[in-house]
């Protein structure tokens, strides 16, 4: 398979996984989303293991890193300034504090998970380096 | 850092999808090298001057 085809296929399966999850969640059925975009990602797995060309190399992996940290850092401080503005403004709708709470509790677990990927990176670079 | 590349890739008569896979990255990657705007990996370079037959040395300068 060409990397012109796993392109096209890629696009497709994600249409097709739009409209079925989209069409899904209306009906309020969540079983059906799960399953489908498990298949379409174990479908993707499989095709991008089929292209002969290079798909990914050491720049994407170089840039990935690069935007991952950026990424972690700006949704760090958006985060923790929308979390201190909703949980100041509790008062004025009592639904402030739970989302606050959650999105505090979802920072901390995204920052942790970060610092524990960092960190075994960090001891294996040599072992897992691309 | 500068780099011979796209000299010696035009003298060998190879086209940057070619080197492409020779080295294993895509053609962009190589793009980018010849345009001095990606620091290659150890391994990169090395590889990259095995394929145009000359030394890591030679293929880069810095300036």
């Amino acid at each position: 398979m060409s990397l012109k085809q796993f392109k096209f296929a890629k696009i497709v399966t994600a249409v097709l996984v739009a409209l079925i999850v989209a069409q899904n969640v209306v009906n309020d059925e969540f079983f059906i989303p799960i399953v489908v975009v498990a298949l379409a990602s174990l479908v993707l797995f499989y095709l991008k293991s089929r292209v002969k060309e290079v798909v990914v190399d050491e720049r994407d992996y170089a840039i990935a890193g690069k935007a991952a940290l950026l990424t972690v850092q700006i949704f760090g401080w958006l985060a923790m300034v929308t979390v201190f503005i909703f949980y100041s403004q509790q008062e004025k709708n009592s639904a402030f504090a739970p989302v606050a709470v959650t999105l505090a509790y979802a920072t901390c677990a995204l920052l942790l998970l970060y610092t524990l990927i960092f960190h075994f990176y960090d001891r294996n670079s040599a072992k897992y380096e691309k | 850092m500068k780099n011979k590349i796209k000299a010696l890739r035009t003298q060998y008569n190879l086209t940057q999808e070619e080197l492409a896979s020779k080295v294993g990255v895509r053609r962009e990657t190589i793009v980018f090298l010849e345009q001095n705007k990606y620091n290659p990996s150890l391994k990169l370079a090395h590889d990259v001057a095995k394929v145009l037959k000359i030394s890591v040395d030679d293929l880069f300068s810095f300036s």
